[in-house]
């Protein structure tokens, strides 16, 4: 660990809610991306609707824009994935299970781990900090 | 059915900033510009949080995410001015505009105040009333 450095931290970011509804998706990527940047390990949890940002059925890129027709750009399984990458084994993406089946969001991105609901607790209590984000 | 080109349709927009990354370019405003290359005669009534939406001078930041950068968030002053410069009327619900702590003059250009109770004869004006 280099002199002056923070200390590895270990996040617990949980995102409850649908995407679409405010800007509650990008904070949390922000987060979870100068966290690991900053070498602490991130543990992100969805739940509800936000289990939709990592289907595999979004593919790598939005609906084309009819008014900018060239143009690609990242659905939210695609950053999620980017993000992974470059974590190198700092972030795990975490799907409840609960949430993902009661909404049919079953076909899941790689590199998303899908757990019971009974390990969000577990899993925050264990973390060094932890921020629930939304509302159910 | 496709409402018939000419339709009169007011988009009013109450609710902001919802999803920068979810929505990227697909963001209301967007909508209303497709609308109205669709069949014309959109106008868009800011009120709420979504006046700021109107204000000049907006940040037009990118987002890293591990090591792409993204930098199509949504740019809101320039979806305006898109508005306007294809014809689309852009109204701001005057009393929002003052709560949200805007001065008139932060507005862009084009960009029409209106007053409570001038808003029925704004909606008056249009065949449609849609919340978006």
């Amino acid at each position: 660990m280099a002199l002056g450095a923070a200390p590895e931290r270990v996040l617990f970011l949980a995102m409850i809610g649908a995407p679409y509804e405010s800007d509650t998706t990008t904070t949390l990527l922000r987060m979870a991306d100068a966290a690991v940047a900053a070498r602490h390990r991130v543990s992100v949890w969805t739940c509800g609707f936000a289990t939709t940002l990592t289907l595999a059925t979004l593919g790598d890129s939005k609906p084309r824009n009819l008014l900018s027709w060239d143009e690609r750009f990242p659905s939210t399984a695609a950053l999620v994935t980017a993000l992974l990458d470059a974590a190198a084994g700092r972030l795990e993406w975490l799907v409840c299970r609960y949430c993902m089946e009661e909404r049919g969001a079953t076909a899941q991105i790689d590199g998303v781990a899908v757990r019971p609901p009974y390990e969000f607790v577990d899993r925050l209590l264990a973390a060094d900090a932890s921020l629930v984000m939304g509302l159910k | 059915m496709s409402a018939p080109r000419g339709t009169r349709a007011l988009a009013v927009v109450e609710r902001a900033y919802r999803g920068a990354v979810e929505q990227q370019y697909a963001h209301v405003l967007w909508l209303a510009l497709s609308l109205h290359h669709r069949m014309g005669g959109m106008g868009v009534l800011l009120r709420g949080p979504a006046v700021l939406y109107a204000r000049r001078g907006q940040a037009a930041p990118a987002l890293d995410v591990g090591r792409a950068r993204l930098g199509s968030l949504p740019r809101y002053e320039a979806a305006v001015r898109d508005l306007l410069a294809a014809g689309a009327p852009v109204y701001v619900d005057a009393a929002s505009r003052r709560a949200a702590g805007l001065d008139e003059a932060a507005l862009l250009d084009g960009v029409e105040d209106v007053e409570r109770e001038r808003v029925a004869a704004v909606f008056a004006a249009y065949d449609r009333i849609w919340y978006l």
